[in-house]
Formats: C-alpha cells, sequence, structure tokens
C-alpha cells in the first residue's frame, strides 16, 4: 500500500483536533479511537473529513468508500487513503 | 490586486434580471408563483446549470462567478433565486459530488438545460432545524424501496420533475432521488405564507412510493452525514449571495428615495441621520459582499475551512439583509409598508434567509464550536499552528 507518512497523520490529528466539539482537557486520542462514538466530532464532520482527505491527498473517494467507518478512525482514514492512493496509482 | 475576469454569463444575468425579473418580482409576489416563462428563459439562458461541469451540458463556470451570477438573479427578486439555490446548488452540485456515474449520466443533463426542475425535500411537520428526525420512511422491497411520508415547505416543490428526498430506516438516514411521475407522488401548493410567494412552496406527499436501487443517493444510512450535509453546504453557499443581493436591492431603493423624497424643505439624503443609516448599510454590504469572495476562492482552493467560513458567510450576510432590509422600511417611512413598493416585499423576503439552509440559530451553535477550538490557547497534538 502506498505508505502514509508521520506528517500526513500530523496534518489529519491536526483537523479533527481543529474541530471537535468536546471542552475536555483530559481524552484520549489515539490512531485507533472512533472520534464518532467518543463523541469528539457529530457527523456532520464525516463531510467535512471527505472533503479534507480529497483535497489533502488528491485522490477521489468513490461511492462505495463514503461510509462511516472509514471515517470514523485515523487507523480507517488512513488505511482508506492509502488503499485508494495505491489504485489510483496502479490505474 | 488585479480584479478577476467574469464570466461573461454573469453580465448576461445581471442584464437579464433588470430586464425580465426586477420589474416583475411583485407580480410572482402576487401570482404565488414565478412564472413557466421565466424559468424557461433562464433555462435557455444556460442560468440553470451555469455551475455544473459542461460535460453534462452545464456552464462550468467558477464559484465566484456563480456567487456573482446568483446576486444578480437574486437582486431581481429573491423567489427567482431560490431556483437556483434549490435546482442548481442543492440538488445539481451535490450530484456532481455524490451522485453514481448512472445518476449523473441521467438526470445532470435535464438538470442542467433546465429540461427537469429538481428541488430538494428534507423538511417535515416535525423536523426543521433537528433534521435529523425525519418521519418519512423508506423499507427495502424487492429491488428496490418504498417511501411513504410527507415533505413540507419544499421551494419548488409544486412544479418539479426530481424530487431529492431524504428518508429513514429505523433511524438510518438515506437519501433517494424520486421523480413525479412514480405512482404515488402528489403535490399540494403552500400559498399562504408571508415570503417565498413566487417559490412553488409545497407539501409533497409519498405514498407507497416504489424507488428502483439504482436512484439511492450516497451509500444506504448515509444520506445525512454526507448526502444532507453536502447539499446544505452548496445551499448556504446560496444563501450567502442571496443575503448580498436582497441587501444591495434594499439599500438600492432606501438610497433611490432619500434622493428624491424632501421633508423640511429638502432631500431626506440630505439628513445626517438619514446618511448614518446609509453609511451602514453600505459598509455591511461591503463586508458580506467581501466575505461571499472569500468563501468562494476557498472552494476554488479546496480549502477546508470554506464549509465553516461558509456558515459564518451566510450568518452574517442573511442577518445583513433583514437588518438593511428593515432601515429601507424606516426610509421609506408609511411607504416602506405599502405594497406599491419593492421594499415592503424585500423586508419579508429578509427574513426567510434568517430560517432557510440552516437558521441563524443553528449556525451560532455550528460556528460556537468552531470557535471553542480554534480560539482555545492548547497545544495540538500534530504540532503547534500559528493561527492568523
Amino acid at each position: 500500500m502506498s505508505e502514509i507518512t508521520q506528517e500526513d497523520r500530523d496534518k489529519l490529528y491536526r483537523f479533527i483536533e481543529s474541530n471537535m466539539t468536546i471542552y475536555d482537557d483530559d481524552i484520549e486520542f489515539i490512531d485507533s479511537t472512533n472520534i464518532f462514538t467518543s463523541g469528539f466530532v457529530s457527523s456532520i464532520f464525516a463531510m467535512r473529513l471527505l472533503n479534507f482527505l480529497e483535497s489533502e491527498f488528491s485522490i477521489t473517494v468513490p461511492d462505495e468508500d463514503i461510509v462511516i467507518p472509514n471515517f470514523s478512525s485515523v487507523n480507517n482514514m488512513c488505511e482508506m487513503v492509502s488503499r485508494l492512493k495505491m489504485t489510483e496509482a496502479h490505474a | 490586486m488585479p480584479k478577476p475576469t467574469l464570466h461573461p454569463l454573469v453580465a448576461q444575468a445581471l442584464e437579464f434580471s433588470e430586464a425580465h425579473i426586477r420589474p416583475y418580482a411583485s407580480q410572482f409576489d402576487q401570482d404565488r408563483g414565478v412564472s413557466r416563462e421565466l424559468i424557461q428563459q433562464m433555462a435557455d439562458a444556460g442560468f440553470l446549470g451555469s455551475i455544473l461541469p459542461t460535460e453534462y451540458g452545464g456552464q462550468g463556470i467558477n464559484p465566484l462567478d456563480y456567487g456573482y451570477l446568483t446576486q444578480a438573479i437574486g437582486k431581481g427578486c429573491s423567489s427567482v433565486r431560490t431556483l437556483l439555490t434549490v435546482h442548481t446548488s442543492l440538488v445539481g452540485e451535490t450530484l456532481v459530488k455524490l451522485g453514481t456515474p448512472a445518476q449523473k449520466d441521467h438526470y445532470l443533463p435535464d438538470i442542467a438545460s433546465g429540461r427537469k426542475i429538481a428541488c430538494f425535500a428534507l423538511s417535515e411537520p416535525a423536523a426543521g432545524s433537528d433534521a435529523a428526525s425525519i418521519l418519512t420512511s423508506y423499507q427495502r422491497q424487492d429491488d428496490g424501496f418504498v417511501i411513504n411520508g410527507s415533505k413540507h415547505w419544499i421551494s419548488f416543490g409544486n412544479i418539479s420533475d426530481i424530487f431529492l428526498v431524504f428518508a429513514q430506516c429505523d433511524g438510518n438516514i438515506s437519501a433517494f432521488l424520486v421523480e413525479r411521475d412514480m405512482p404515488g407522488v402528489s403535490t399540494t401548493a403552500m400559498t399562504n405564507v408571508m415570503a417565498g410567494r413566487g417559490s412553488h412552496l409545497a407539501k409533497i406527499k409519498f405514498d407507497h412510493v416504489k424507488v428502483p436501487k439504482e436512484n439511492l443517493v450516497g451509500r444506504l444510512g448515509m444520506g445525512f452525514s454526507f448526502v444532507a450535509n453536502t447539499a446544505l453546504f452548496y445551499g448556504r453557499y446560496s444563501i450567502a449571495w442571496a443575503g448580498c443581493a436582497l441587501a444591495q436591492a434594499a439599500l438600492e431603493e432606501m438610497v433611490s428615495y432619500a434622493r428624491s423624497r424632501e421633508q423640511f424643505s429638502v432631500k431626506i439624503a440630505q439628513h445626517q441621520l438619514v446618511q448614518g443609516i446609509i453609511a451602514d448599510a453600505v459598509t455591511q454590504l461591503h463586508v458580506g459582499r467581501n466575505t461571499c469572495e472569500k468563501i468562494a476562492q476557498m472552494r476554488i482552493d479546496n480549502d477546508d475551512d470554506a464549509v465553516t467560513e461558509t456558515n459564518i458567510a451566510k450568518l452574517f450576510t442573511s442577518r445583513m439583509a433583514m437588518q438593511i432590509a428593515t432601515q429601507a422600511v424606516q426610509i421609506l417611512g408609511a411607504n416602506g409598508f405599502s405594497e406599491d413598493y419593492p421594499v415592503e416585499r424585500l423586508f419579508r423576503e429578509a427574513k426567510v434567509l434568517e430560517v432557510i439552509e440552516g437558521s441563524s440559530q443553528i449556525q451560532q451553535q455550528m460556528i460556537a464550536q468552531h470557535g471553542l477550538t480554534k480560539y482555545f490557547r492548547k497545544p495540538l497534538k500534530g504540532g503547534s499552528e500559528c493561527r492568523v
């Protein structure tokens, strides 16, 4: 799979953290945290994540991948981006 | 900074609006509907497909030109501008972004050309700001879905051919393209309203409407998270420009009146308190338009903050329109209450902008959530960030 760098992950963290709707300073936010069920962001944010990933990583997320699980954690987003970048590279 | 070169369609829209829309705006209001003839003229001119891609028959103009075009049409009549908001922005742009290739091929050419009119069917009698609480339902059946329920306050719903409908099954919301000629679809005009009288408002009923599976927009259960929110982003962008349009129309009315009306033996424009009102209106309008030009550029640049900034622009310009329309009535005095003067209608229409596509209070909630994070002085996990 096309490699997602630490810098890419940091960008993703910054974007999510910049849009969190919780006000508790002591939260655990790691790669596998489900940002929706944890209440960090609302489902409205999913649309923004879609736009962010498409513009930041120059990919087009196909219809079949526009589902909440693919956007629910940093791990899942990185996995999807990596897969789509590889697909586009071989297209 | 040099001014960007505008697409010729913008100048065309301005001329069209002054010649064919503005003089008839009161008529559309009284007739309870924009004329079919005007809609056809707008379709023929390419306005209805203005921002849609050329490969589907649209004009392919950029978001900034589309904003100016929306403003040009909206300055003439808010109800006519509403057609652009629902048909071109809420449905057309959303299908471009989230439609399947087959949906794009099938629906977008008709939408871009205006051969078919499309509308956005989300609101219900008990689901306004809490849009996720819709009761209209869908059930899987055979090779598709069956939709039951009703929608209210649907702009251009009474004459639309295509409906982007939101329905739920066990709380999971999905979006569907429904056509008027599908058995079980019926519409009833909503004419007893304060504003939006020309925008063919309707109640829509879905009585066991069978929809093929190919008409599902987005994945099952993703109708609110992705489809509705994407559509509302485009809709708010349109309404932000609509605020500028309405504010400018009201400002033009108040200035024209102040330069002709005499009181105390001088034109009222010579009274400093009247000049103060005009100065405030001009300042607001210029700030509002600058904000809209900014969000247009953010869309062109694929800036991630475009969504939040569009919420801010929508909140600002809709309030601005209401304030300037209110001051226009103030300057016209008793005449401002008369249907003989456009400000009476502009005042009514301005209020709508503070309610539709997310009320001002919904915008405030979203903007506050953004502000509570953005302006909190705490290092981020991904490294500190210089915020301007």
